[in-house]
């Protein structure tokens, strides 16, 4: 298990995401609502560049017809067929269990020992490969 | 007369288990003539008939190729159409083959082709009345088809109502071609009184006067394109009662798909399946893969059977359908297209041959 820094919080804004190479992998780190997720840059599928896709809600319905958007933010979509991904786990929607990508933990750590004089940004993304 | 319709007759031999060996779910009986059902209608309708010299239902706007449609040797002597007389029907389809039971499916699903809807509910009633006088009353192997006004879900649930709880009364019967999809809101009170009586939906070949076209390219030239194409309709009713959610609504309803071939089935479930992993946001009620409904809510017949010139071939396409849990045998008699329940199979393992001609439709019809 190795620690790799990442980027500054602020470099992520809420929404938005930062994709990152790390030892040869490449890496989307999402900032969602406040929480930081990451995983694989790449779809299970065909291998399109999952982290490119937009975030999006998820859709369910208990009844045909009425549906509720839930979780905004929360859902991957590959750019290229669709599949939605939770960011949260890496677990696809549509088959939990047996279509994943690969979600890595990330921490957000307080800077402690930098003293320089003006400190703009006072915490930093780390992603930890696994 | 609809006094004997509502009074379900003795069925103790419906009752009394017995060895199967052989189950048709698409036999046509048929009438000679719309005099037949005249004694049946209100007077109003009966009137109706006569003033406007009404003949026959609406048929297909193709001559057809082979006997008119019919095998040429199950006309009883020289009058009366094949399928009309009911001793000749016994003896050549069950008697000849050994058919335990025979699912009647007529060529009444016609009457939704009519653009007037209450002339199609009073004959959809004078029709189920005849069946069950005329025919179901006459041999305990056969069962009925309730033909119901689809122009009407209201008048539709009516005679379901009316009729659909007798033992002899298996399915209602429609054409694959319709006015819009069959998963479409409209249609739901119709499969609601299906589920509510225990009746299955049987789909059969066929679609007309106000139907849509069976392909989406529109009205082919011959019958020989028109048989061909009508696998088209039986996919998109599929495809639309799934993604709309009708099973959900109506978890114990059933289709069997008749005459629609079969083939196609494998394409339908991974073409629905890969499409639901990226576009089930659509349709969130779909919380399984599609396929899984369609082996739990459709059956199929298998007239007429897919004829590769590698019998293999076939036995692989069961495979990827399970065709042991999905597939019906039907023979068709008496139209030109008959399927020998003898002949038209190749060589089929023991267990997957019962469960083809027996089994799957004894389940599925509660025989």
């Amino acid at each position: 298990m190795t620690r790799h820094v990442v980027a500054h919080v602020a470099d992520i804004p809420p929404g938005e995401r930062l994709i990152v190479e790390i030892a040869g992998r490449s890496i989307g780190v999402f900032n969602v609502n406040g929480r930081f997720f990451a995983v694989k840059n790449s779809c299970p599928h065909q291998g399109g560049q999952l982290c490119l896709g937009r975030t999006v809600g998820l859709a369910t319905a208990e009844r045909p017809g009425e549906i509720t958007y839930t979780r905004e933010g929360e859902i991957l979509r590959c750019p290229w067929h669709g599949w939605e991904f939770d960011l949260a786990t890496g677990r696809s929607v549509f088959d939990p269990n047996r279509t994943r990508v690969k979600s890595y933990p990330v921490e957000v750590e307080e800077l402690q020992a930098e003293t320089y004089p003006v400190e703009i940004e006072r915490e930093r993304v780390v992603v930890v490969l696994t | 007369m609809s006094a004997v319709a509502h009074e379900p007759r003795a069925a103790t031999a419906r009752q009394t288990p017995r060895e199967l060996s052989l189950i048709d779910c698409d036999a046509h009986h048929n009438w000679g003539g719309v005099k037949d059902v005249l004694p049946y209608l209100p007077r109003y309708w009966a009137d109706y008939v006569l003033e406007s010299q009404f003949k026959a239902l609406p048929n297909s706007p193709y001559p057809k190729g082979v006997g008119g449609g019919e095998r040429v040797d199950a006309r009883p002597g020289d009058v009366g159409s094949a399928g009309s007389d009911v001793d000749f029907f016994r003896r050549q389809l069950l008697d000849e083959w050994g058919v335990d039971v025979a699912i009647l499916t007529g060529q009444f699903y016609n009457v939704a082709f009519l653009a007037n809807a209450g002339f199609a509910a009073a004959l959809s009633s004078a029709l189920n009345d005849w069946m069950i006088e005329t025919w179901l009353a006459r041999d305990d192997r056969f069962r009925g088809s309730l033909t119901v006004p689809m122009q009407d879900p209201v008048a539709a649930v009516k005679e379901i109502d009316r009729l659909g709880s007798r033992p002899d009364i298996v399915q209602i019967l429609i054409s694959a071609g319709s006015r819009m999809p069959y998963g479409q809101a409209f249609y739901d009170p119709i499969w609601e009184a299906c589920e509510r009586n225990g009746l299955v939906v049987g789909m059969h070949f066929g679609g007309i006067g106000i139907m849509h076209a069976p392909t989406s390219a529109g009205w082919p030239s011959y019958y020989l394109e028109w048989h061909t194409d009508m696998s088209q309709a039986f996919q998109a009713q599929m495809v639309s009662l799934v993604a709309e959610g009708t099973f959900q609504k109506f978890p114990g309803l059933k289709f069997a798909l008749i005459e629609g071939g079969f083939a196609w089935v494998p394409h339908v479930m991974w073409r629905l399946d890969k499409n639901w992993k990226g576009l089930r946001t659509e349709c969130p009620w779909l919380t399984r893969k599609p396929s899984e409904i369609i082996l739990d809510h459709f059956r199929l017949t298998t007239q007429p059977i897919e004829e590769p010139d590698n019998d293999a071939h076939l036995l692989q396409v069961f495979e990827m359908m399970d065709a042991s849990r999905t597939l019906m045998f039907s023979s068709d008699y008496p139209h030109w297209d008959f399927d020998s329940p003898q002949q038209a199979f190749p060589r089929l393992p023991a267990e997957l041959k019962r469960r083809i001609f027996v089994e799957n439709a004894r389940e599925l019809y509660g025989l």
